[in-house]
C-alpha cells in the first residue's frame, strides 16, 4: 500500500499555512494552492520541507479537479489519508449588486472544489480507502449576519449542511467536521489589523482577545487526530467567544 | 407606484402551489414556473385567479433572470411586496458519485436564482422600495444529516447562511427568513411515499405525525404578514418536531 499524505488546500497563506507548519512534524503533506511560488515558501517553513508535496492549482476552475487529483496520486504513488479544506475565497457584495460571475467564483473555491476533491477521495480504485477525516475551515460568518456578507456566508453555510450529510454518508471510515474561526489577523486582512479602532473594536467582540492562525491549527491537529475519533458532523466555533457575545 | 405583488417560484407545485392558494385571497400573486400549463392551472386553482399574473422562467438558466423580472414589472406597472422562493429541486448523491454539472443546476435553482432575483427587487429604480419581506423554503436537512443528501443539504445550508446576512444588509425595510419543512408528501417525492416502508419510516420519526404542504403556507402566510413584523434573519423549522426527536434504537448498541 501507498504512502499516506494529508491534504491541505489553501496552504500557501494564512490558515492553510499555519495548519502545514502545525501538522509537518508528523505527517507528511500534499500543499495545495494556486501560487506555486507561495506553495514553495510555505514548504521552506515546514520541518522537513523535502518530505512534503505540492499541488498548485487555481479551484476557482472546476474543470478536472477530481481526475487532475487522481493522476497526482497514482503518479507518486501516494493516498490521502486526511483532507483540510482551507482555501477561501473572501468578498463583499451588496444584494442590490449582486454580481453572478464573484458568485460563481467563490463558490467554486469555498465549496464546489471541495466536492470534486471529495469525490475523488471517496472512491476505492483511487484513494485504496485511505481516508480518515475531512475538515472544512467554514466560518462563523454562517451565524452571524453582516451586510455584504451574504455570498461568503452563504458559502460556508453550505459547508456546514454538507459536513453534516457527509459525517452520516461516510462513517464509520471518515469523520467530517466543520471549524468555524472568527476574524484572525493574517495577510489578507492587515490594513484591518492597522488601524487602532479595528483592534479596539476586535478586543470587545471577543472576549478571548485577538485570535492568532496557529488556534485554527491546533483545533485542526485535534480533530484529525484519534483523539477526536468519536467526533463527527460538528461545527467547532473558534472564535473566542465572538458568538456567545452575538 | 403600482399595484404590489407578491412573488412566489416554483408556485407550479408542491410547496409553491401550496402558499399560492394560501395566499390567494389576501393579495395578488406573480407566480413563477418552468411550466405554462402547471402555472394556469395553478392560477385557476387560486381564488379570484384573474387577479394574479404568471411567470414562464427556467431557474436552471441563470443568465437574464433579474433583467427580466425587471421588465416584467416595467411592463405590467407594478411592484413585489413579498417574495417566496419555493423553486427548488432535490438529487440525491452520494459524495464518490458527485457530478458537479447538476450540482451546480441545482445550486442554480436553490439558491443563486434567488440572489439574481433579490437584486432588482432591491432597487429603487426597479421596484420602488416596495419589497417588505423575503421567505426561503429550505429544508430541515440542514439540521439532520443524511447519506447522499449532502449536495442538497449544501444548497439549503446556503440559503439558511444567506438569509441571516440578508436580513441585517435589508433590515429595517425587509424582513427576511427561512423556512425548514420536515419530509412532506408532494408530486416530487409521490414515488417514495408510494412505498410502505418509506411511510412508515417517515410516520416514525415525526412525532406530530405527518405533515401537509399546507403546514408550509400557513408558516410563510405568518411571516410574511405584519403579525411577523419583529421577526427577521430567524430559521423557523415546520417538521412536525423531526429534527429534535432521535428514534429509539433495538438493543443496547
Amino acid at each position: 500500500m501507498s504512502e499516506s499524505c494529508t491534504l491541505i488546500t489553501g496552504a500557501g497563506s494564512g490558515f492553510g499555512r499555519s495548519i502545514a507548519q502545525k501538522l509537518a512534524p508528523s505527517r507528511r503533506l500534499l500543499l495545495a494552492d494556486i501560487s506555486a511560488d507561495k506553495l514553495e515558501a510555505a514548504r521552506r517553513t515546514c520541518q522537513a520541507p523535502e518530505r512534503h508535496l505540492l499541488w498548485a492549482r487555481d479551484l476557482s476552475r472546476l474543470e478536472g479537479i477530481g481526475e487532475e487529483l487522481a493522476g497526482f496520486l497514482a503518479a507518486k504513488g501516494i493516498a490521502i489519508d486526511h483532507f483540510i479544506h482551507s482555501a477561501g475565497v473572501f468578498g463583499i457584495q451588496f444584494a442590490r449588486a449582486n454580481d453572478m460571475g464573484f458568485v460563481t467564483q467563490l463558490f467554486n473555491v469555498n465549496l464546489f472544489s471541495s466536492m470534486e476533491i471529495i469525490r475523488s477521495l471517496t472512491q476505492k480504485r483511487v484513494n485504496k480507502d485511505a481516508l480518515r477525516s475531512i475538515t472544512f475551515i467554514s466560518s462563523i460568518n454562517s451565524r452571524l449576519g453582516a451586510k455584504g456578507y451574504y455570498t461568503y456566508a452563504a458559502s460556508k453555510g453550505a459547508l456546514n449542511a454538507m459536513c453534516l450529510s457527509l459525517a452520516v454518508e461516510l462513517a464509520p471510515a471518515v469523520r467530517v467536521n466543520s471549524l468555524l474561526p472568527s476574524i484572525i489577523e493574517t495577510e489578507m486582512n492587515q490594513e484591518h489589523f492597522a488601524k487602532p479602532d479595528f483592534r479596539a473594536a476586535m478586543r470587545v467582540t471577543h472576549p478571548l482577545g485577538l485570535g492568532r492562525p496557529e488556534d485554527m491549527a491546533d483545533a485542526v491537529e485535534f480533530l484529525i487526530s484519534d483523539r477526536a475519533r468519536w467526533i463527527t458532523g460538528q461545527e467547532i466555533a473558534v472564535d473566542g467567544g465572538r458568538c456567545a457575545v452575538k | 407606484m403600482g399595484e404590489t405583488f407578491t412573488l412566489i417560484t416554483g408556485a407550479s407545485s408542491g410547496f409553491g402551489r401550496s402558499i399560492a392558494l394560501k395566499l390567494a385571497p389576501a393579495g395578488r400573486l406573480l407566480l413563477a414556473g418552468r411550466s405554462t400549463g402547471k402555472l394556469e392551472a395553478v392560477r385557476n386553482a387560486c381564488e379570484a385567479p384573474e387577479r394574479h399574473l404568471l411567470w414562464v422562467r427556467d431557474f436552471t438558466r441563470l443568465d437574464g433572470i433579474g433583467e427580466e423580472l425587471s421588465s416584467l414589472l416595467a411592463g405590467k406597472g407594478i411592484g413585489i411586496g413579498h417574495f417566496v422562493h419555493s423553486a427548488g429541486v432535490i438529487s440525491i448523491q452520494l459524495a464518490r458519485a458527485c457530478e458537479i454539472g447538476s450540482v451546480i443546476r441545482l445550486f442554480n435553482v436553490n439558491v443563486f436564482s434567488a440572489m439574481e432575483i433579490i437584486r432588482p427587487l432591491v432597487q429603487k429604480k426597479v421596484n420602488k422600495g416596495a419589497l417588505k419581506s423575503i421567505t426561503f423554503i429550505s429544508s430541515v436537512a440542514t439540521r439532520v444529516g443524511a447519506s447522499g443528501y449532502s449536495f442538497y443539504a449544501a444548497s439549503k445550508g446556503a440559503v439558511n447562511a444567506l438569509s441571516l446576512s440578508l436580513a441585517v444588509e435589508l433590515a429595517p425595510a425587509v424582513r427576511v427568513n427561512a423556512v425548514l419543512p420536515g419530509i412532506i408528501g408532494t408530486e416530487m417525492n409521490r414515488q417514495h411515499f408510494a412505498n410502505p416502508d418509506f411511510v412508515e419510516s417517515v410516520r416514525a420519526t415525526h412525532p406530530l405525525g405527518f405533515g401537509r404542504p399546507e403546514d408550509v403556507a400557513d408558516a410563510v402566510e405568518f411571516l410574511s404578514s405584519e403579525r411577523a413584523r419583529w421577526i427577521t434573519g430567524q430559521e423557523i423549522v415546520v417538521d412536525g418536531g423531526r429534527s429534535v426527536f432521535s428514534p429509539p434504537r433495538v438493543g443496547n448498541d
